[in-house]
């Protein structure tokens, strides 16, 4: 059984006291492991991302302390001060929903900014490894832009390529084909693809639209009422007894069929 | 039994109670965000020019090489109309001889630094409250979260250091033109109406009367005040960037926020500069 990158054992959250928005979540991820995130929009996907990497406060219980635990590589996060949370977060990436690129700098610039951060690399390293994923993201003559000069589709993909720069053991992608249309949401997934097979990263992913997720495989996890599912593949929630997730998957595979060319798109 | 276990815990809750609420509140905000700047060096590894110096020469030249000519164009003008007032007042109480210390003591240390603080409150602070408040709001400050680089030391440190140095040097511009704006007009007085009002003396002699007025309090009051000032300045401006939620229509009140705080906290931090260096040497005993 291969090591585990990052887990959340009984996680109740929300942005409101009384109101917990997800509860009694438990989620697992282990090296090299795909496991999606789905579920309705609103309803809590991608505030769990932002738990697992400590991006919200706990929420308190009762007697005051954090309701539930969150651990990445082993430390529970709420439980470790701030500085030692940074130094765990440099082996993970993260892909906003929004994509989140400092707005002043170019995409080149963006690229470089956990690597000029966090490591002693010469600027001609750097530059040669931000130019190794702004080729492997096909944003090449882009280099010099400011995002805002990008389309979506180049925003989404720089926002890949800087949560990859530090050549993170685990990525956690939000929604990272929002807003795309069906070329760019298949150039996106195959990148994605790429990525995993060249690095074996694991990649957690959420996203609303589970014909999204088929290229990639992995364990499905289901948000239904603020609570998580357990994770399974898409056959077994085919099989499912449950109406909903059956209802779910088959439809997903009727309007995943553009999808499924999408593993043709060029490495 | 109950009541004495109660009573026995008053005073850790109490204690608990004042703490939280310090905590929530400006000052203790901003107590709780220097702590954070000055502690930031010395969290995990050493701090390199790399990762904070993009960040503080941009705000270093914001801050002070961009405001250069209208920092010179307002000292000279406030120079010439200080230098008027006095120079129509002092004949009148009896003596036109003290023009030089009356100078040093107003411009040097308040008008220049006052006058240079509201500048950077208005200029840079308001700047630097929006840049914050946009990377707020646009989830670039959770980017940096999520990379594992703290904002602290990535955002505040260099733009808090930058906005103080920049201000130190645009406060001693600020004196200079103002001094010499002060002399100029004081030049042209003497050539328009010679000897009305005592003021016709050469460069040399000026600078001579003004320089023999400068004392070593007059110095330190120089730097100590717009190094305070600039400070406090970058703070609130951070502090009021970095409370934003995530709506962009809160970017205007953070800015509006930075800039009155900075205000009111300059002129306070002035009064409590007068209380420390000024009223002891005219015999003021505080306590």
């Amino acid at each position: 059984m291969s090591e585990i990158l990052s887990e959340a054992c009984g996680l109740r959250f929300g942005y409101r006291e009384e109101e917990a928005l997800v509860d009694g979540v438990d989620f697992q991820v282990r090296r090299g492991d795909v496991r999606i995130i789905s579920g309705e929009s609103g309803k809590g996907k991608s505030t769990i991302l932002r738990c697992l990497v400590g991006l919200e406060q706990p929420m308190l219980d009762d007697l005051g302390s954090a309701a539930g635990q969150v651990f990445l590589f082993g430390e529970d996060i709420w439980d470790i001060p701030h500085w030692r949370l940074q130094e765990l977060r440099k082996r993970t990436g993260y892909v906003f929903q929004n994509n989140a690129l400092i707005s002043n700098m170019s995409v080149e610039d963006n690229i470089a900014v956990p690597l000029r951060y966090h490591t002693d690399l010469p600027e001609e390293e750097i530059h040669r490894k931000v130019q190794k994923w702004i080729d492997m993201l096909l944003l090449n003559g882009h280099e010099d832009k400011r995002p805002a000069h990008l389309s979506l589709g180049m925003q989404k993909r720089a926002a890949v390529a800087r949560a990859m720069a530090m050549e993170p053991e685990i990525l956690f992608l939000d929604e990272p084909t929002a807003g795309l249309d069906a070329k760019n949401t298949d150039i996106m997934l195959s990148l994605i693809g790429n990525l995993r097979a060249l690095s074996n990263v694991a990649i957690v992913m959420v996203t609303h639209d589970l014909a999204s997720a088929k290229p990639l495989g992995g364990r499905i996890a289901l948000l239904l009422d603020g609570h998580l599912r357990r994770a399974r593949t898409m056959e077994e929630l085919l099989m499912s007894p449950d109406l909903y997730e059956r209802d779910l998957v088959r439809e997903t595979d009727e309007r995943s069929a553009h999808f499924d060319h999408a593993s043709d798109f060029p490495a | 039994m109950d009541f004495l276990e109660a009573a026995s815990t008053l005073p850790s809750r109490v204690l608990s109670g004042i703490g939280a609420a310090w905590s929530r509140s400006r000052p203790g905000r901003v107590a709780h965000l220097l702590l954070q700047v000055l502690a930031s060096p010395f969290r995990g590894k050493r701090v390199t020019a790399r990762q904070i110096g993009e960040i503080f020469l941009q705000q270093m030249y914001f801050t002070a090489v961009e405001a250069v000519p209208i920092v010179v164009v307002l000292a000279t003008l406030v120079g010439g109309v200080t230098l008027i007032e006095f120079a129509t007042v002092l004949p009148r109480v009896g003596n036109s001889s003290f023009l030089g210390d009356v100078m040093v003591l107003v411009i040097l240390r308040e008008l220049g630094p006052l006058f240079t603080a509201f500048l950077v409150a208005g200029r840079t602070g308001s700047a630097l409250a929006t840049f914050i408040g946009n990377m707020k709001v646009h989830g670039e400050v959770d980017a940096l979260e999520s990379m594992g680089i703290d904002p602290v030391r990535f955002l505040v440190l260099p733009a808090v250091l930058g906005s103080t140095i920049g201000m130190i040097c645009l406060s001693l511009l600020f004196t200079a033109s103002a001094i010499f704006g002060g002399f100029m007009v004081a030049q042209f007085l003497a050539w328009a109406f010679p000897g009305s009002l005592g003021l016709d003396m050469d460069l040399a002699s000026f600078l001579e009367h003004t320089g023999a007025a400068i004392k070593l309090l007059d110095v330190v009051v120089m730097i100590a005040k717009p190094f305070s000032f600039g400070m406090a300045i970058a703070l609130l401006a951070c502090l009021n960037g970095l409370a934003l939620g995530k709506s962009s229509h809160e970017v205007p009140q953070g800015t509006r926020s930075a800039v009155v705080d900075a205000i009111v906290v300059v002129v306070v931090l002035d009064g409590i500069f007068a209380a420390l260096f000024v009223l002891p040497q005219v015999g003021v005993y505080i306590p």
